[in-house]
C-alpha cells in the first residue's frame, strides 16, 4: 500500500512540476513571441473570442496576478481547451491532437512492445551464452549502434527502401489517394506506410533492451540462487527463464521510464524524417511555425502520456515483485 | 568401511589461466557413507573452492586443471547433461554459504521444493506438498511460511529453509559451506542442534565447510585442515583436539579459547597471511614456513607431502615427521 | 585508487614472506596509463585525439574556404570536391572539417555542464541529505520520466534567440538527470565508509569531506557519466539541429544535416552530404563509449584481465 501512495504521490507530483513548468516557461521568457503570434491570427480572419481569451491564459498575456493566471491555466487545462492553433487555424489544438495522437499511440506503442520484447529475449540469449559468437556480435554492434544518430539512419533507410527501390511508401500514414475509413484498403496502406516508421524506431530502441537486460541477466547469474538452481539439478531453460531471466528483468522495468522517454524522443525525428503525421510531427511544425499553443497542447500531451504508462508499468510491477507489495513479515 | 562414498584424488583448482591463483592444490579426500567431515581453514585458503569444486559448481575463470573426485564409485567429473543433473540433488546436495542469498526472491517458498520435485521425481501434486510440511517440520519452520516470499522470513529460518531443501531427495552428501556463519550465535545454535538432531535420524555423509575450528570440533566426526589450497592435517575431531599436529593447526586451536564458549572464534592468535597463490609465487618450501614458529632449514626449499601419522592422521610438516607418536 | 583498504598495514608486519607487488601496481597507474593499456579505449582516445586535431587545425587542412560559394551546386562527389557540394555550391569536405570545431566545443561543453550538475546534485541529496534528498530525488525522477527531446524542442522554441549557446543551455539542462541519480547512488555508499566516518569525527568540514574523501574515490564514475552526458549531448544536438532548431547558419555537422536534409540531398543522389556529417557524429560517439570500456575496467578492477 505504502508503494501505490508513492507512485500516486509521483504521478501527481511529475504532472504538477510539468504543468507548472509549461506555465512558467512562456511568462518568464523576455519579449513576447506569443503577443506577436495573436497579432498575426488576425490576418487569418474571425477568430473566437473564447479561444483567444483560452490562448491568452495559456501563454500569459494578461494583466491579472500572477496567481491568478495560474488557477485559470489550471481551469483551461483541466478541460484540455489549448486554443486554437495558429498553424492549421480555425481547428482547434484539442482538435489536432485528437487526429494525430492515434497515429504515435498506435506506432509508438507497438513499437515498444516489440522492442521491449525483442531486445529483452536477446538480451537474456546474449547473457545466457556470454563470451560466445552471439554475445560478441550482438553487444557490440549495439553499444556501436548507440553512438549513431538516430534520424540518420531512417534517411538512409528512406532513401534505400523507399527511393531506390520503392519497396515501401517513402512517407505520410497512409496513401494520399485513399481517405482515412477503417476497410482493408486503408488499413494495408497504413500498414505498409508504418513498416518504415517502426523498424527504425525499433531497431534503435531494440539496443537499450538489449544491453540493459544483459548486463542485469549476467550480474544475476552470479546470484547464489542461480549458484543453488544449477546445484540442485534443475533443467537448464527452466534456470534460464525462472530463475535468471525473471529476476532480471525487474530494473529493465524500473527503468521503464527512461526507455519510454528515449522511444518518445526518437520518434519525434522519426515522425519529422517520415512526414508521419503524428504528435511529435505536429510538435515539430508547430515550433517551426511559431504556433505556441498548439506546442503547449502537444507537449502536455506528450508528457502526459509518457508519465500514464510510467505509472500503469509501476503497477504491473506490483504482480512482478513480491517484495514491493507486501514488505512486512507473516 | 567398504568403499569410500567419496573419493578426490589430487586435485587442483586453478583461477584464470595455468599461471594463474592455486586456489586449491592436489588434494586428496575420502569420505565415507554417513560420515561427518568439517573443512576448516582461514578465508582465501581454498576451503570453499574445494567443496565447489567437488558439487561441480566451479565457474570460470576458475577451473580444475587436475585430478578426479568418485563419488558413488563414479567419476563426477566426467559427467555432463542429463546424467549430471540427476546426480545432483537426488544423491549430492548443497547448502550455501548465504542462505538468505540462495533462495529466488520471486518464488514462494514451497515452488522451490516443488521444482525439485518436479524435475527429479513423478510424485503427484499431494506427496510433494506433504513432503514440503515434512521437511519445514523437521527444521522447525512453521507450516503457513511455505506460501511466503523469502524476503517474508527471517535469516535464520532462510538458512533453515536452505536445509530443508538439501534433504528434499535425501541425498548420500550434504555439501554445506559455511552454512550458519552469516547468522547470530543463538541462532546459529539452535540451528546446529536441529542439524545434529536429523542426522541421528537418517543416515547421510556431511562436508561441513567452516573457519571455525570451535566449532566444527564439536559436531565433526573428522576435520580436515587447510592452508594455501592444501590439506596440512585430518584427524579424527578428538584426535585433532587432543593432539593437533601441524603447527597451523596447533596456533588454530591455540586461537579457539574454550571450545564450549560460542561468542569468541576467532584466529585472533595467529599472526600474518596467507599465502599469495599465484603460481609464480608459490616458493618451494611449506607454504606454512613464513608463518611457522617451529620451522627448520628443511622447511624453506623443501616441501613436506602429506604423510600417514597414525592409523587415520594426516600431516604435511617436516618437524611432526621426525617426531615419535605417542597415540 | 582504493589500494588502502586492501592491506592494513599493521598486519603485515609479522609477514616475513615477501608479498608480490606484481599484480597490485596495476592499480596504482593513472587513469590514462590504464585507458591507454586496454586496446578499446587506446583506439576511443586515439579516434577522439583524431577529431580534436581536426578542430585545432582545421583551417589550414580544409581544401577550400567552407564559405565560399563559387562551385558548381549540389555535385556529387568529385576529385575536387570528395565530397560533393551544397545546394548553394560550398564544398562538404571543407564544411564537414570547420564543423567538427563546433560539434566537439557542443559536445564537451554540453557534457562537462551536464555532469556538474549532476554532481552538485548528487552530494546534495546523498551527503548533505533528509530532506534536501527527498525534493532533488524527486527532480531528479521528474526529469527522468520527461522525455528529452520534446523538452529541448520546448525549451529551445522558447528561447528569444536561437544559436548554439540556447543548444548548449538546453542540453544541460535536460542531460543531468541520469548522471545525478547514478552519482548520488555511489555517494550514498562511499559516506558510509569507514574513512568518511573517521573523517567525519575528526571534525573536518562537510565541502572538505565530499571533495577531499568522497570525490576522489569516485572519479572513474564521474568520469564514465561525463562521457555518457557527451555522447547524450553530441546525438541531443544532432537532433535539434536537423530538426531546425539550432543556429543553421554555424558551422557544425548537425547544421550540415539540417540543409542536407532540406536541400533533398538523399533524393538528388548526394549521398555524401548526408552520409559524412553522420559518420562523423557516429565516429566521435564511438570514440567516446570505446574510452568508456576503459573506464569501467578502472571503476570495475573485477574486469581486468577477462577481456
Amino acid at each position: 500500500m505504502r508503494y501505490l501512495t508513492r507512485r500516486v504521490a509521483f504521478l501527481i507530483g511529475t504532472l504538477w512540476v510539468a504543468l507548472t513548468f509549461n506555465f512558467l516557461i512562456p511568462r518568464m521568457m523576455p519579449g513576447s513571441p506569443a503577443e506577436t503570434m495573436i497579432a498575426n491570427f488576425h490576418g487569418k480572419g474571425q477568430i473566437n473570442p473564447n479561444a483567444l481569451h483560452a490562448i491568452q491564459i495559456m501563454l500569459g498575456i494578461s494583466t491579472a496576478p500572477l496567481w491568478k493566471q495560474y488557477l485559470q491555466y489550471w481551469g483551461q487545462v483541466l478541460q484540455f481547451k489549448f486554443g486554437i492553433s495558429y498553424t492549421y487555424f480555425p481547428y482547434t489544438v484539442t482538435h489536432m491532437i485528437a487526429q494525430a495522437l492515434p497515429y504515435t499511440l498506435i506506432l509508438v506503442g507497438a513499437c515498444t512492445v516489440i522492442s521491449f520484447v525483442l531486445g529483452t529475449s536477446l538480451g537474456i540469449a546474449a547473457a545466457w551464452w556470454r563470451g560466445g559468437r552471439f554475445d560478441a556480435t550482438a553487444t557490440t554492434a549495439l553499444n556501436f549502434s548507440s553512438a549513431f544518430p538516430y534520424f540518420w539512419f531512417a534517411l538512409f533507410a528512406a532513401y534505400w527502401v523507399s527511393f531506390r527501390f520503392h519497396w515501401l511508401p517513402l512517407s505520410g500514414a497512409f496513401s494520399s489517394s485513399i481517405s482515412p475509413m477503417f476497410n482493408w484498403t486503408f488499413v494495408s496502406s497504413a500498414l505498409r506506410h508504418a513498416i518504415l516508421p517502426a523498424l527504425t524506431i525499433v531497431i534503435s530502441s531494440m539496443g537499450g533492451w538489449l544491453l540493459g537486460m544483459r548486463n542485469n541477466m549476467i550480474s544475476t547469474l552470479r546470484e547464489d540462487y542461480i549458484v543453488l538452481a544449477e546445484a540442485k539439478g534443475l533443467r537448464a531453460s527452466w534456470i534460464a527463464f525462472r530463475y535468471a531471466a525473471r529476476n532480471a528483468i525487474l530494473p529493465n522495468i524500473t527503468g521503464f521510464a527512461m526507455a519510454l522517454g528515449f522511444v518518445v524522443s526518437g520518434s519525434l525525428v522519426m515522425e519529422t524524417v517520415f512526414a508521419y503525421p503524428g504528435i511529435g510531427y505536429l510538435l515539430v511544425n508547430a515550433v517551426g511555425n511559431e504556433d505556441y499553443p498548439l506546442m503547449q497542447g502537444v507537449f502536455l500531451i506528450i508528457v502526459l502520456a509518457v508519465v500514464m504508462a510510467n505509472f500503469v508499468v509501476d503497477l504491473l510491477y506490483v504482480f512482478i515483485d513480491p517484495r514491493v507489495s507486501n514488505e512486512g513479515r507473516v | 568401511m567398504g568403499t569410500p562414498l567419496l573419493d578426490v584424488h589430487n586435485l587442483t583448482v586453478v583461477y584464470g589461466r595455468t599461471d594463474g591463483v592455486y586456489a586449491v592444490r592436489d588434494v586428496n579426500l575420502t569420505l565415507h557413507h554417513g560420515e561427518f567431515l568439517g573443512l576448516v581453514g582461514e578465508s582465501g585458503c581454498g576451503k570453499s573452492t574445494l567443496a565447489y569444486a567437488i558439487a561441480r559448481l566451479i565457474k570460470p575463470p576458475a577451473h580444475i586443471a587436475q585430478g578426479t573426485v568418485t563419488f558413488r564409485e563414479h567419476n563426477l567429473l566426467g559427467l555432463h547433461g542429463e546424467a549430471l543433473r540427476h546426480e545432483r540433488w537426488e544423491h549430492l546436495a548443497v547448502v550455501l554459504q548465504s542462505g538468505m542469498n540462495a533462495l529466488n526472491p520471486l518464488m514462494t517458498i514451497e515452488r522451490q521444493f516443488f521444482d525439485v520435485m518436479s524435475q527429479h521425481t513423478r510424485w503427484p501434486m499431494s506427496k510433494q506438498r506433504e513432503r514440503v510440511y515434512e521437511l519445514l517440520e523437521m527444521v522447525h519452520v512453521e507450516r503457513r511460511f511455505a506460501s511466503c516470499y523469502p524476503h517474508q522470513l527471517s535469516g535464520g529460518m532462510k538458512q533453515r529453509v536452505a536445509i530443508a531443501l538439501s534433504m528434499i531427495l535425501e541425498p548420500e552428501l550434504i555439501i554445506m559451506d559455511e552454512p550458519t556463519t552469516a547468522l547470530d550465535v543463538v541462532v546459529q545454535r539452535t540451528i546446529l542442534d536441529n542439524l545434529m538432531e536429523i542426522r541421528k535420524a537418517r543416515e547421510f555423509a556431511v562436508i561441513f565447510v567452516s573457519h571455525d575450528l570451535g566449532l566444527v570440533l564439536e559436531i565433526a566426526d573428522r576435520v580436515a585442515v587447510m592452508y594455501a589450497g592444501e590439506i596440512v592435517e585430518a584427524q579424527p575431531a578428538e584426535q585433532l583436539y587432543a593432539q593437533p599436529l601441524h603447527p597451523y593447526t596447533r596456533a588454530l586451536l591455540k586461537s579457539v579459547a574454550d571450545p564450549d564458549d560460542i561468542r569468541e572464534r576467532r584466529f585472533s592468535g595467529l599472526p600474518g597471511h596467507p599465502p599469495d597463490l599465484h603460481l609464480d609465487s608459490i616458493g618451494p618450501g611449506c607454504p606454512f614456513y613464513p608463518r611457522c614458529t617451529e620451522h627448520e632449514d628443511r622447511c624453506r626449499n623443501e616441501k613436506p607431502t602429506l604423510s600417514p601419522m597414525g592409523p587415520e592422521s594426516v600431516v604435511s610438516c617436516w618437524i611432526r615427521r621426525k617426531e615419535p607418536v605417542d597415540a | 585508487m582504493g589500494t588502502t583498504e586492501n592491506v592494513a598495514p599493521d598486519r603485515r608486519t609479522l609477514t616475513a614472506h615477501p608479498v608480490r607487488t606484481t599484480k597490485s601496481t596495476r592499480h596504482r597507474r593513472g587513469f590514462l596509463a590504464v585507458l591507454w593499456a586496454n586496446k578499446k579505449s587506446r583506439a576511443g582516445m586515439l579516434l577522439l585525439g583524431l577529431f580534436v586535431m581536426t578542430a585545432l587545425i582545421g583551417p589550414w587542412i580544409a581544401p577550400y574556404s567552407p564559405y565560399a560559394t563559387n562551385y558548381a551546386i549540389m555535385q556529387t562527389p568529385t576529385l575536387h570536391h570528395w565530397l560533393g557540394t551544397t545546394q548553394n555550391g560550398q564544398d562538404v569536405l571543407s564544411e564537414l572539417i570547420y564543423g567538427t570545431r563546433l560539434s566537439l566545443e557542443v559536445t564537451f561543453v554540453a557534457g562537462f555542464g551536464a555532469t556538474a550538475i549532476s554532481i552538485v546534485m548528487a552530494f546534495a541529496a546523498g551527503y548533505l541529505g533528509r530532506w534536501l534528498d527527498d525534493i532533488l530525488s524527486f527532480i531528479t525522477n521528474v526529469f527522468l520520466v520527461i522525455p528529452g527531446l520534446p523538452l529541448m524542442v520546448v525549451l529551445a522554441a522558447y528561447s528569444p534567440v536561437r544559436g548554439i549557446i540556447v543548444i548548449m543551455a538546453v542540453l544541460t539542462v535536460t542531460g543531468w538527470a541520469w548522471g545525478a541519480r547514478v552519482l548520488r547512488a555511489q555517494v550514498l555508499a562511499l559516506r558510509n565508509r569507514d574513512y568518511v566516518i573517521a573523517a567525519r569525527f575528526a571534525g573536518e568540514a562537510p565541502f572538505r569531506i565530499m571533495f577531499r574523501e568522497i570525490l576522489p574515490n569516485m572519479l572513474s564514475l564521474v568520469g564514465a557519466n561525463f562521457l555518457g552526458a557527451s555522447l547524450a549531448a553530441l546525438l541531443g544536438a544532432a537532433s535539434l539541429e536537423f530538426l531546425g532548431f539550432g543556429d543553421p547558419t554555424a558551422l557544425s555537422w548537425g547544421s550540415m544535416l539540417y540543409w542536407a536534409q532540406n536541400s533533398g540531398a538523399l533524393l538528388q543522389g548526394q549521398w555524401a552530404w548526408i552520409f559524412a556529417p553522420g559518420f562523423c557524429i557516429a565516429l566521435l560517439g564511438m570514440s567516446l563509449i570505446l574510452l568508456n570500456f576503459g573506464l569501467d575496467e578502472i571503476s570495475n578492477p573485477r574486469l581486468r584481465g577477462e577481456s
